[in-house]
C-alpha cells in the first residue's frame, strides 16, 4: 500500500480555498497555483506509480462534505497532465488505476467522480470497465458520457446492454448509439421504435436519422404521424434522414421523405415544415 | 437518482403527458397567429404570440428585446422554479408542452447557458422564432446544430447581444471590416487586446461545499437538463450558475460574447475562427471555473485577439492593441477595397421577423463568437496550446482536448 503520510503531504500541497486562514468552514472558490508548480506535485505522483494513483483515490470521501476538495483537484490536474503527448504511459497507468477502482462496494459518488476522470483521460482500453456501470442508476449517466467521449470500443459496450436496459437507462443507451452512429444497432433501433415509452422511440428515431439508415425510411415517416411533442420529434428525423440520404446520394429515397411530409402537412400550424420539405424536395430533384 | 425523482420524471414525460400538449390557452386573445397566414405575410394586427423560457434575472431584459419594435402579446412563460404553480395554461416549467402551443409565434430565452442550443433548436422544431440570452451556447458543437436547425425549418434566431449593431453602423468601421473581408491583407498585424471586464473571480465556482436539500418549487432534474445531475446546491442557481462547467465558463463565457461578437462583426470573422488558442491558468477544477492571466487567439491570418484577466498571473508584457488599416496594403489593393459595396445593415430581430432574412446576430455568426470563449476555455482547462480547424470545427491532434467540442449530454436530451 502506498505511503499515505507522503501522499497526504502531497495533497495538502494543494491550494486551500480563498480566505481559508480567514474562516476555514467557509465555502469558497479556489485559486489555482501555476502549471510548473502543480507539475511537481504530479511528477512525485507518477513517479511512485500506480500504488499512489490508487492510495489518493482511497482518500477520495462520498461527496457529502466538502473536506476532500484537494484529493479531487490533485487527481482531476493528474487526469489532464497525463493526457500530454508525451506522457502515454502515464496515460496508461493512470486510466488503468481509476478503472480497477470501479464496481465493488465502493461509494458511487467516488465511483462517479473517477468514470469522470476517465472521461477526461481514459481511452478505449477502459470501455469494458466503464461499460460495467451503463445500467447502474446512480452512475450510469456518469458512463455513458464517458463512453461517448472515449469513443473507440463505445458502441459495443451499449450494445452488449442494450437487451437489459429500462427506463432512462434505456433511452440513454438507444440515444448513445444514435451519437455513435453506429450501424450494427439499426436492427436494435428499428426494434425500439416499437416502444411503449414516448422517450425511448424518440431516441431510437433520432438516432436512426442520424445514422442515415435506409431502412428506417417506412418507420419514420409512419411515426411522424404522432401527436404533439412526439410529431415534431419525428418529424425532425425524418428530415435529418432526408438530408443524410441526399448527402449519400440517395436523392429518391430523400424525395419519397420530403414528399410525404410537404403532402401530409397541411395544417397551417405546420406551414414552416411544409416549407422545409419543400426545400429539400428542390434539392433532391 | 432516487426513486421519488424518478417517478416524478416519468409522469412529467410520460406519453400521454407529451401528447396532450398544452391546450390553447389563448382562445380570449383577440390574435391572428401568424403561422394562420404563412411564410412572408404579416397578419393584419401585426401581432405575435410571445412566450418567455426561463425566468431568472435576465428574463425581463431578454422578453423586452423580443418584443422591441413588434406588437407581442406575452402568452406564456416556463422555469423550472414554477413547480408549484404550474398550470400548463400559461406558466410551464417543461418547455416542451410550451412550445406545443400553436398560438406562440415567438420565444425568448434566458434560461442558463447549457439550454439554449437545446430550447432554440426545439423552438425551432416546432416553428417558432428565437432571441436567445448570450452565450448561445455552452460548448461549441452545440452552436453548429443550432445553425442546422434554424436552416432546417427556416427560422429567426439572435443572440441576446447588440455591440455589433453600433459597431456596424459607424463609418471608419466598415472599412474596417472592408479590409478584412477583401482577402486582400496577407500576414494581419491586428491585434485585438482586452484587459479586465471579464469578471473572473465574481464568477468563478465554490470547490468545497456540502449538498443542500432541493427547494420545494424547483424541478432540479429539469434545471440539470442535458447536464450531470449533481447534488443540489444553491450556487448552481441563479447568476451563480456562471461558475461551474456544467452550465456556462465563467465570467469568460458569460461577458466574452458580449466582448467579442461586435469584434467578430468588427474583423470580418462571422464565418471563421482561429487556428491557434493559447492560455496562461492555473490547472482547472473539475466542477468550477476557476482564475486565469491571459487568452491568445490567432487566426490563419495573422489576426489575433488577446484577452487577459488582470486577475491572476503576472501582467502580460509587450501587447498592444493594433487596428488593421488601409495603409496596409498596397495602392493598388487600396482601390479594390475602397471600391467594394459596403457590407448590408445588420438586421434587428424584428426586422428579421418581417422579412424572414436572417437578424444580425443569426447562428453561424454568434456560434463564431461563442466558439472563441470555448476554445479560451478548453486552452485555460487543458493547460496546453490547443490548434483548431475552423472549418471542420475539431481540435487538431489533441483527441482529450477535442472531448470538449462535443460534450456528451445526458439522455434523453441530444442535439
Amino acid at each position: 500500500m502506498a505511503d499515505t503520510t507522503n501522499l497526504a503531504a502531497l495533497v495538502a500541497r494543494m491550494p486551500d480555498v480563498d480566505g481559508a486562514a480567514e474562516n476555514k468552514k467557509r465555502e469558497a472558490k479556489l485559486t489555482g497555483p501555476k502549471w510548473g508548480d502543480a507539475e511537481k506535485v504530479f511528477d512525485q505522483v507518477l513517479e511512485r506509480g500506480r500504488e499512489a494513483v490508487v492510495g489518493l483515490i482511497g482518500m477520495v470521501g462520498d461527496g457529502q462534505g466538502p473536506e476532500d476538495y484537494k484529493v479531487r483537484y490533485l487527481l482531476h490536474g493528474l487526469a489532464v497532465y497525463v493526457c500530454r503527448p508525451e506522457k502515454e504511459e502515464q496515460q496508461a497507468m493512470f486510466m488503468e488505476a481509476l478503472a480497477s477502482q470501479l464496481g465493488g462496494d465502493r461509494h458511487k459518488a467516488v465511483q462517479g467522480f473517477l468514470v469522470r476522470e476517465l472521461e477526461v483521460a481514459g481511452d478505449k482500453r477502459v470501455a469494458p470497465a466503464v461499460g460495467k456501470l451503463l445500467l447502474d442508476d446512480e452512475v450510469g449517466d456518469d458512463a455513458a458520457r464517458a463512453l461517448l467521449s472515449i469513443g473507440e470500443g463505445a458502441a459495443e459496450q451499449f450494445r452488449r446492454a442494450l437487451p437489459n436496459a429500462k427506463g432512462r437507462r434505456r433511452v440513454a443507451i438507444l440515444q448513445a448509439l444514435g451519437v455513435l452512429r453506429d450501424e450494427a444497432s439499426a436492427g436494435a433501433l428499428r426494434e425500439a421504435m416499437g416502444d411503449g415509452e414516448a422517450e425511448a422511440r424518440c431516441a431510437a428515431g433520432w438516432a436512426l436519422a442520424t445514422l442515415g439508415d435506409r431502412g428506417s425510411i417506412d418507420v419514420l415517416i409512419k411515426a411522424s404521424g404522432a401527436d404533439g411533442y412526439e410529431r415534431i420529434q419525428m418529424t425532425k428525423a425524418c428530415l435529418v434522414l432526408a438530408e443524410r440520404l441526399l448527402a449519400g446520394g440517395n436523392k429518391s429515397e430523400a424525395a419519397r421523405i420530403y414528399r410525404h411530409l410537404r403532402d401530409t402537412r397541411t395544417d397551417k400550424s405546420e406551414q414552416y415544415v411544409r416549407e422545409a420539405a419543400e426545400t429539400g424536395l428542390a434539392g433532391a430533384q | 437518482m432516487g426513486g421519488k425523482a424518478m417517478e416524478q420524471r416519468r409522469r412529467m414525460v410520460s406519453r400521454r403527458g407529451l401528447l396532450k400538449g398544452a391546450a390553447g390557452a389563448a382562445a380570449g386573445w383577440m390574435i391572428v397567429p401568424r403561422h394562420v397566414l404563412g411564410q412572408g405575410q404579416a397578419p393584419p394586427s401585426e401581432t405575435f404570440g410571445g412566450a418567455l423560457i426561463g425566468c431568472g434575472g435576465r428574463g425581463g431584459g431578454t422578453y423586452g428585446e423580443l418584443s422591441k419594435e413588434l406588437n407581442v402579446v406575452r402568452l406564456a412563460e416556463c422555469d423550472v422554479r414554477f413547480k408549484d404553480r404550474a398550470d400548463n395554461k400559461k406558466i410551464y416549467t417543461d418547455f416542451r408542452r410550451l412550445l406545443d402551443r400553436k398560438d406562440i409565434d415567438l420565444v425568448a430565452i434566458a434560461t442558463p447557458p447549457h439550454w439554449h442550443a437545446l430550447i432554440s433548436i426545439a423552438a425551432a422544431e416546432a416553428g417558432k422564432d428565437v432571441l436567445c440570452e448570450k452565450p448561445m451556447t455552452r460548448f461549441i458543437a452545440e452552436g453548429r446544430a443550432v445553425v442546422e436547425a434554424f436552416k432546417r425549418y427556416n427560422r429567426i434566431f439572435q443572440v441576446g447581444t447588440f455591440g455589433r449593431f453600433g459597431m456596424s453602423g459607424k463609418k471608419d468601421n466598415v472599412l474596417i471590416h472592408k479590409i478584412m473581408r477583401s482577402g486582400l491583407v496577407k500576414d494581419c498585424k491586428a491585434v485585438y487586446y482586452q484587459r479586465g471586464g471579464l469578471k473572473v473571480k465574481e464568477w468563478s465556482g465554490l470547490v468545497n461545499v456540502t449538498p443542500q436539500p432541493i427547494p420545494r418549487n424547483l424541478d432540479w432534474d429539469m434545471y440539470c437538463g442535458p447536464s450531470p445531475l449533481r447534488p443540489y446546491h444553491p450556487h448552481r442557481v441563479g447568476g451563480t450558475h456562471r461558475g461551474y462547467w456544467d452550465y456556462e465558463g465563467g465570467g469568460l463565457a458569460d461577458m466574452g460574447q458580449h466582448a467579442l461578437d461586435p469584434i467578430n462583426w468588427l474583423y470580418g470573422k462571422d464565418d471563421t475562427g482561429p487556428v491557434e488558442v493559447e492560455a496562461y491558468a492555473p490547472p482547472a477544477h473539475p466542477e468550477a471555473t476557476g482564475m486565469w492571466g491571459w487568452v491568445k487567439l490567432r487566426y490563419a491570418d495573422g489576426f489575433q485577439i488577446v484577452l487577459e484577466s488582470g486577475e491572476w498571473g503576472e501582467p502580460l508584457e509587450g501587447i498592444k492593441g493594433r487596428q488593421v488599416k488601409l495603409s496596409d496594403l498596397s495602392e493598388e489593393d487600396q482601390k479594390k477595397v475602397l471600391e467594394m459595396p459596403d457590407p448590408e445593415p445588420l438586421r434587428t430581430f424584428a426586422e428579421a421577423v418581417k422579412t424572414r432574412k436572417p437578424a444580425g446576430g443569426n447562428p453561424e455568426a454568434a456560434n463564431r463568437t461563442a466558439a472563441l470563449m470555448h476554445l479560451s476555455n478548453i486552452a485555460i482547462r487543458m493547460g496546453r496550446k490547443i490548434r483548431f480547424d475552423p472549418v471542420k470545427e475539431q481540435i487538431l491532434g489533441d483527441d482529450e482536448a477535442n472531448r470538449l467540442v462535443n460534450q456528451p449530454m445526458r439522455a434523453p436530451w441530444h442535439l
